[in-house]
């Protein structure tokens, strides 16, 4: 069984973004890491389903575009934290920015996106004030097997 | 085996690094290396030195 746990995954950030769009590229830059991770949530593309229904015949389904996904992770606030500060900054700019995340098993999934929000949630007495950024995903996510 | 370049910079406000469990204090100046000062400066955590804060780290 090759099953892991998401316990000790990491996700960081770089204001750079790779000179190619591959394991090495993106291994050349700095990366940041955000503190205070909550859960990262989905990482991969889909399809758009294209249908036609014929008068005559069943329901023909097609590959449309390809949506990179969006990245949704949420973070317990901590504004003297330096990868909450850059992905803060990132949502407020329009650049591309790497992104890295390593799993416990030492594999990694690298990707370039543009933040497109930073809400924060301040809900009752007895809990952490916390933020929901949305990272959309615009290149294919390249994956580096564990060592 | 290749050495990193660093550049000197300005902690602009205080801050930690979660990846290298670092503290920077506001208002003191560190060398960083060149990749991570570029995020950092991204972040709007640190800007390059000018002479008045050199003068001062020095006083």
């Amino acid at each position: 069984m090759t099953s892991i746990t998401a316990a000790g995954t990491a996700l960081a950030i770089s204001a750079g973004v790779p000179a190619t769009q591959d394991a090495a590229g993106y291994a050349a830059l700095t990366y940041t890491e955000i503190g205070q991770i909550d859960k990262i949530g989905a990482i991969g593309a889909s399809y758009a389903k294209v249908e036609f229904q014929p008068l005559k015949g069943p329901k023909q389904k097609h590959k449309g575009s390809v949506d990179y996904g969006t990245l949704q992770p949420t973070v317990a606030h901590d504004d003297a934290d330096a990868g909450q500060t850059l992905l803060r900054a990132s949502a407020v700019s329009n650049n591309l920015y790497a992104f890295k995340v390593t799993l416990p098993d030492g594999s990694i999934r690298y990707f370039q996106g543009r933040t497109f929000g930073y809400p924060e949630t301040i809900d009752g007495a007895d809990s952490i004030v916390t933020a929901a950024p949305s990272v959309e995903i615009n290149t294919v996510v390249v994956k580096v097997p564990a060592p | 085996m290749a050495t990193t370049k660093t550049k000197k910079a300005f902690i602009i406000s205080t801050f930690n690094d979660t990846g290298t469990e670092q503290h920077f204090t506001a208002g003191s100046v560190v060398d960083l290396p060149e990749g991570v000062f570029g995020n950092y400066e991204a972040a709007g955590l640190v800007r390059a030195p000018t002479a008045d804060d050199k003068a001062a780290k020095d006083a």
